[in-house]
């Protein structure tokens, strides 16, 4: 009887320690999720300021929402060209000189780079992937929306997808048993750069005529005919070709535009081998000396550039400078010969649609032979590009 | 399936287009561009045979052994497609000087639009050079803009790539004929005194001897001027009779000869005299002279018709002073002796 009740009591026991033992196997996983929570950070990314291959200081910007409050005083970030499984460095990339720029944690005390040692988790003299931040602060981190900006990073040297997988230690010594439990994984894509390319070719408009037509654009089609006319010349008066209106307005005229950058010079030639005008074998003299008023009846004759300036009447730029020697209105000078070129005008720099107006004088004496006489004069833009 | 199919084609062909078109982009992007790079001409007319001058810095310092200079009417740029401007033709240009990188001559591969220079490869000196061409002909379009491309190439044809590179532009223009007409013109004046060879100033012709007599000479002057611009110059005549009084007259001299008193003489020179002391000689800037028998002091004519003065060429302003002399014989017949000379300037334009 004795024995039989040891053995019902020992029955009973045994069926309490089955039935607490299979409530503590009930009980455990509760118990040990509640110590870990591991979960993953969301709204991860990263944003890296250049996505090119080259350069030594690539900035990654890391953004992500912790999912639970905890102490944070260790994160490693380790980048790899997959994200799960081993990881491999992406060819070319360096990780370990990165340091830390700003930071937006609900503890303020900032992260700095750990040093190339290895420090349990954080073997960053073992594993060139990886690239860890400490900071000593007990007080829990919340769990909200943090970020976190390093730079110093070598990008990969060809184009590739760098995963970066983010792990969070509650200790700065990242020891496994610190681990917080929660990481992700967010990625960048370091691509070919597009170039783009553009040529601007070299300019130059260039025209010359006796007739200038206003169509309110003032380029060279508004520029037309080849001849001006002084006039019949008399010893009483001296000419100008600006008022005889036998055809067209009878001034001549010179536009340029030129992108040149070194500017343009406008040249002239014309006359005879001495600068005459010529009538057959007679010949008009020019006004070859330092530019002047002719006087009535002395012979002379040349060109005056109207009222000693460039017109730019839609064009945007006024860079033309006439010479020394057509710089004074209604005062004339003839430098060139059938040969030998002089200067009118020039810039030095661009200049956009800027136009001469020429004035052309002559007085004869009285010794000046009959005759008609005449030259073709003809201009020359030299732009410097 | 099968537009999975059309798009695997299009990307195919796509970057097979792309592979085409890096090498050409790269070739530009290699050469480095020359600086401050200019084209003067010559004359900028339309087919005149003339010089162009090119001046450009070298930038690169490596080897050169030809330089292009490939004339288009399309695009500055290096390498590209190039038309030809019409009418244009460096085939037959010279190298007339060369300054900075020299040692160049023409290369025999040079075409109507483009000039190759040639030498030994040799390493450049980064800076200015001037190459001077004769013998181009410019293109025969006006108002058209006309583009060179300069190139230097580590060969000595021309060939291979650029080193340095750059595009230049220049514009053919039309000439701008002058003309201006210079009339005839030909001054003639005569009168009694003439001031300053102005003749509006020339005063009444009428000349007075005052009574003659056999044994003294009379005398007395009249002035003309003239000029021209007539080239071949001008003559003043005289027309009219000796001096007379009805049926009555004084000799003319037919034959210059020098004033005799007591002789019955009519005659004038153009000349400074001393027998007698009368007239002037020619002044003024004009070139005109009298003629051989009016232009001897104290040797005196007159016949109708004479050409007292000319000039070969144009003449600016020129006054003669006539200087006339009359002598009687004793048996001069009583009465007013008087005419009427007219002097005649003419010149034939």
């Amino acid at each position: 009887m004795l024995k039989a009740n040891l053995l019902q009591r020992g029955q009973v026991a045994m069926s309490w320690l089955a039935a607490g033992a299979l409530a503590l196997s009930l009980l455990l996983p509760i118990a040990l999720s509640s110590s870990v929570e591991a979960a993953q950070i969301t709204s991860r990314k990263v944003t890296i300021d250049s996505s090119a291959t080259s350069g030594t200081d690539t900035e990654f910007a890391f953004s992500y929402t912790l999912p639970n409050t905890t102490t944070l005083e260790g994160i490693i970030y380790q980048f790899c060209t997959t994200p799960l499984g081993a990881c491999t460095l992406p060819t070319g990339m360096s990780v370990q000189s990165a340091t830390h720029d700003s930071q937006s944690f609900s503890e303020a005390t900032a992260f700095t780079a750990h040093a190339i040692t290895d420090e349990n988790d954080c073997d960053m003299s073992t594993t060139s992937s990886k690239m860890c931040f400490e900071r000593v602060d007990a007080d829990a981190e919340t769990a909200a929306a943090k970020t976190h900006t390093i730079s110093g990073i070598t990008p990969p040297s060809s184009n590739d997808t760098v995963y970066v997988r983010i792990t969070f230690y509650s200790d700065d010594d990242f020891q496994t048993a610190d681990l917080t439990g929660d990481s992700g994984t967010v990625a960048a894509a370091f691509v070919n750069q597009l170039t783009l390319t553009a040529a601007v070719q070299e300019n130059l408009e260039f025209c010359v005529g006796d007739t200038f037509t206003d169509a309110g654009d003032s380029d060279c089609t508004d520029i037309s005919g080849t001849t001006v006319d002084m006039g019949i010349l008399d010893t009483a008066s001296v000419n100008e070709s600006s008022v005889d209106g036998a055809a067209g307005d009878q001034n001549g005229y010179v536009m340029v535009r030129t992108n040149a950058s070194g500017g343009v010079v406008i040249d002239y030639l014309g006359g005879d081998a001495s600068g005459n005008l010529v009538s057959g074998t007679d010949t008009l003299a020019p006004q070859s000396g330092a530019e002047a008023a002719l006087s009535a009846g002395t012979e002379a004759w040349g060109m005056d550039v109207d009222t000693g300036a460039a017109v730019t009447t839609e064009g945007t730029t006024a860079n033309l400078t006439m010479d020394a020697n057509f710089d004074g209105d209604e005062d004339v000078h003839w430098g060139a010969t059938s040969t030998a070129t002089d200067t009118v005008a020039s810039s030095t720099t661009v200049v956009d649609d800027e136009m001469l107006t020429l004035d052309f004088h002559g007085t004869a004496a009285i010794t000046t032979a009959t005759g008609i006489y005449t030259t073709t004069i003809t201009f020359i833009a030299t732009p410097t590009f | 399936m099968e537009l999975t199919r059309f798009y695997i084609e299009l990307v195919i062909v796509t970057t097979v287009l792309s592979l085409g078109a890096v090498p050409f982009v790269y070739e530009s992007a290699l050469a480095a561009q020359v600086d401050n790079r200019s084209i003067l001409l010559g004359t900028s007319a339309a087919s005149a045979n003339t010089d162009h001058t090119f001046n450009f810095d070298y930038i690169s310092s490596s080897a050169i052994g030809s330089v292009e200079f490939e004339y288009c009417s399309n695009d500055p740029f290096p390498g590209q497609p190039c038309t030809a401007p019409v009418g244009l033709d460096v085939s037959g240009a010279t190298l007339d000087s060369q300054t900075g990188e020299t040692g160049f001559s023409i290369h025999g591969s040079t075409t109507t639009n483009r000039l190759v220079l040639t030498r030994t490869p040799a390493a450049t000196t980064p800076g200015p050079a001037e190459y001077l061409f004769g013998g181009v002909i410019n293109p025969s379009t006006p108002s058209q803009t006309s583009y060179v491309r300069i190139g230097t190439f580590a060969t000595d044809d021309g060939t291979g790539s650029r080193t340095d590179e750059g595009g230049l532009a220049f514009t053919i223009v039309g000439g701008l004929g002058l003309s201006a007409y210079n009339p005839p013109f030909l001054e003639f004046c005569v009168g009694k005194v003439i001031t300053g060879h102005d003749c509006s100033t020339a005063t009444s012709g009428l000349v007075g001897f005052g009574n003659f007599a056999p044994n003294s000479t009379s005398f007395g002057t009249s002035q003309m001027t003239g000029a021209t611009n007539d080239g071949n110059g001008y003559i003043i005549a005289v027309t009219g009779t000796t001096m007379t009084s009805g049926n009555n007259e004084i000799d003319a001299m037919n034959t210059a000869g020098s004033s005799v008193k007591g002789n019955s003489q009519f005659g004038f020179n153009l000349r400074d005299n001393s027998s007698p002391n009368v007239g002037s000689d020619p002044s003024g800037p004009g070139i005109a002279a009298p003629t051989a028998n009016y232009n001897s002091v104290n040797q005196y004519k007159f016949s109708s018709g004479d050409i007292v003065a000319s000039s070969s060429d144009t003449s600016d302003y020129r006054t003669f002073t006539a200087s006339y002399i009359v002598n009687i014989d004793p048996d001069q017949a009583a009465g007013v002796y008087s005419t009427t000379l007219t002097y005649t300037a003419i010149a034939t334009f």
